[in-house]
């Protein structure tokens, strides 16, 4: 009997004794790999946000400098001087490119991530000068009213001159906050117009043009002059909006709108003749504050966007003509509000 | 008989002794993956705040205003030069001291810099951004100070300050920065453009060194 009992305690039955050691063998399993799994989770979170932020970025402003390059200056060169806008166009856009395409995700990684680029160009020289966008100015009148409500909240020719030299959107982003939180305006509207025609045409940047290379050289040549004068205006005649191209003939006192809009809704380009010749009109002083008047635009800018793998980027390009086949990106700001 | 579901004295013991066995086993183990972690995490986490440094410093280059200018105010985007030297010119990047500042004429970001007594109405566009290296404290910092009277004033001379300087990244051993202007690096120049490299190396506190190569427009 005691030999019995004895046998009974220090010999349980098999299925028992593997129980047991299960039980242990588990705990030893799970001390060991939750500490280790908790540093890998760690460091594959870490490697992720370096390669996402290092990837994303890097690829977003190496596809930015491509299109520049490959599809912004081609087009400049061979293309936008004979660009001609219908003549009900609610402002002087066009769109360019908008594609989409997959890529490798990285280098290792067989799994693909869409990208898309999406480039507008808005004509500067059909645009009202941000010089010529105040109260006596004669164009003033082809800006909406809900423009004019944005010019008005801040006057930026108070600004230092050194700030009013190289005028830019992006200065008016505290403006359009400002309109929010006075109540002026239900949404924030950004400076930056979209690629959307119908709202582009509440963006200041799609009716006011601040970076023209005939308002630089001004600003530049006299600084504190430069508040009192307005320079030459040179208005497109085959890409404004028809209310601020009728405008701005009428106070140049020039005759031959209808067929500019004639030849405009035909898709032809209209041509500069005598009557809107640009030389008739390029005198200093006070005749300068009229507008003149050319077929072709001596600046214009883009809004491109460039999306890949939920990363997105946008920028605010102006290009001006450097020499005859080229052109030179003169500012590049970056959207913030996209 | 009720059977009996309990352990064994023998299996007690036996499991004492490799638990025993094992946690000796893990714990050295547990403390070099511990050490490891110690010491690769921070590196990735310096590296990932360099690689934000990096970008913005990128995008500083890529922002900003690049007039057309006659002859004799001709801009050069970039240039290397000795701090006491004046030329009159105006300059997108000018490095000095050594390499160990550099200043960008750039535009401010409404998000992110935050000028110190500005107000939203006199809010700057164009402004000019001091990255400077501080070898006592082995930190990067930012500092943005006004654009200046932009073609009187050349860059190495910047305006007022118009924020107090900001921490970018600790921890680094050694900064420098230098320009050069090799025709061999120019590979976007499909037209008349001249490209400079600005090569920027920021070395951590155990000597490995990260360097990165922005293009610039000169």
């Amino acid at each position: 009997m005691k030999d019995t009992l004895l046998i009974t305690w220090c010999l349980p039955k098999r299925s028992q004794s593997y129980r047991g050691i299960a039980l242990v063998l588990v705990l030893a399993v799970l001390v060991i790999t939750v500490p280790v799994a908790v540093m890998v989770a760690r460091q594959t979170g870490i490697n992720r946000l370096a390669h996402t932020t290092d990837q994303a970025g890097q690829l977003a402003n190496e596809l930015r400098r491509t299109f520049e390059n490959g599809f912004i200056q081609p087009w400049l060169v061979r293309e936008s001087s004979s660009v001609v806008l219908p003549p009900d166009t609610p402002v002087a856009s066009l769109s360019l490119l908008d594609e989409s395409w997959t890529i490798p995700a990285n280098k290792s990684n067989q799994s693909m991530q869409p990208c898309r680029v999406r480039i507008t160009a808005f004509d500067q020289c059909g645009m009202v000068p941000y010089e010529l966008a105040h109260a006596g100015s004669p164009l003033r009148p082809a800006l909406p009213e809900e423009i004019l409500t944005q010019l008005e909240a801040i006057n930026l020719q108070d600004l230092p001159a050194n700030q009013v030299l190289f005028l830019g959107l992006d200065q008016f982003y505290p403006l359009t906050a400002n309109l929010l939180e006075t109540g002026s305006f239900d949404t924030f509207i950004s400076p930056f117009p979209s690629h959307d025609s119908d709202q582009a045409m509440h963006a200041i940047g799609a009716w006011v043009a601040t970076c023209r290379p005939d308002a630089l050289s001004d600003r530049r040549a006299n600084t504190s002059r430069a508040r009192r004068t307005s320079p030459n205006v040179i208005i497109n005649i085959n890409t404004a909006p028809y209310d601020l191209l009728e405008t701005a003939m009428r106070s140049a006192g020039r005759s031959g709108i209808e067929s500019i809009r004639y030849a405009r809704t035909q898709g032809k380009m209209a041509t500069i003749t005598s009557s809107l010749s640009l030389t008739q009109t390029n005198s200093p002083n006070e005749s300068s504050r009229h507008p003149v008047f050319s077929s072709s635009s001596i600046a214009w800018s883009f809004r491109m966007d460039i999306e890949c793998g939920g990363f997105k980027k946008s920028w605010w390009m102006v290009y001006q003509p450097l020499t005859s086949n080229q052109w030179k990106c003169v500012q590049r700001l970056v959207i913030l509000d996209s | 008989m009720k059977p009996y579901h309990g352990l064994t004295l023998i299996e007690l013991l036996m499991s004492l002794t490799i638990l025993a066995g094992m946690v000796a086993i893990i714990i050295p183990w547990v403390q070099t993956a511990a050490a490891l972690h110690d010491r690769v995490a921070p590196q990735q986490v310096w590296n990932v705040s360099a690689e934000h440094f990096f970008e913005m410093l990128g995008d500083d280059l890529a922002i900003g205003d690049f007039p057309q200018l006659d002859d004799v105010l001709q801009s050069k985007r970039v240039t290397q030069s000795q701090e006491n030297q004046t030329d009159g010119n105006s300059h997108q990047v000018v490095t000095g001291e050594d390499g160990r500042v550099l200043r960008i004429r750039t535009r401010l970001n409404p998000l992110t810099d935050q000028p110190d007594g500005l107000t939203p109405q006199n809010h700057p566009g164009p402004v000019v951004r001091e990255y400077r290296f501080n070898k006592e404290l082995h930190t990067m910092t930012m500092q943005l100070r006004e654009f200046g009277l932009q073609f009187a004033q050349p860059l190495r001379q910047p305006g007022r300050v118009l924020s107090s300087k900001r921490i970018l990244l600790n921890k680094v051993a050694d900064w420098s920065c230098s320009i050069s202007h090799d025709p061999e690096s120019d590979t976007e120049s499909s037209n008349t453009f001249n490209f400079a490299v600005l090569k920027i190396t920021l070395t951590r506190m155990d000597g490995t060194q990260v360097v990165r190569r922005f293009m610039v427009e000169s």
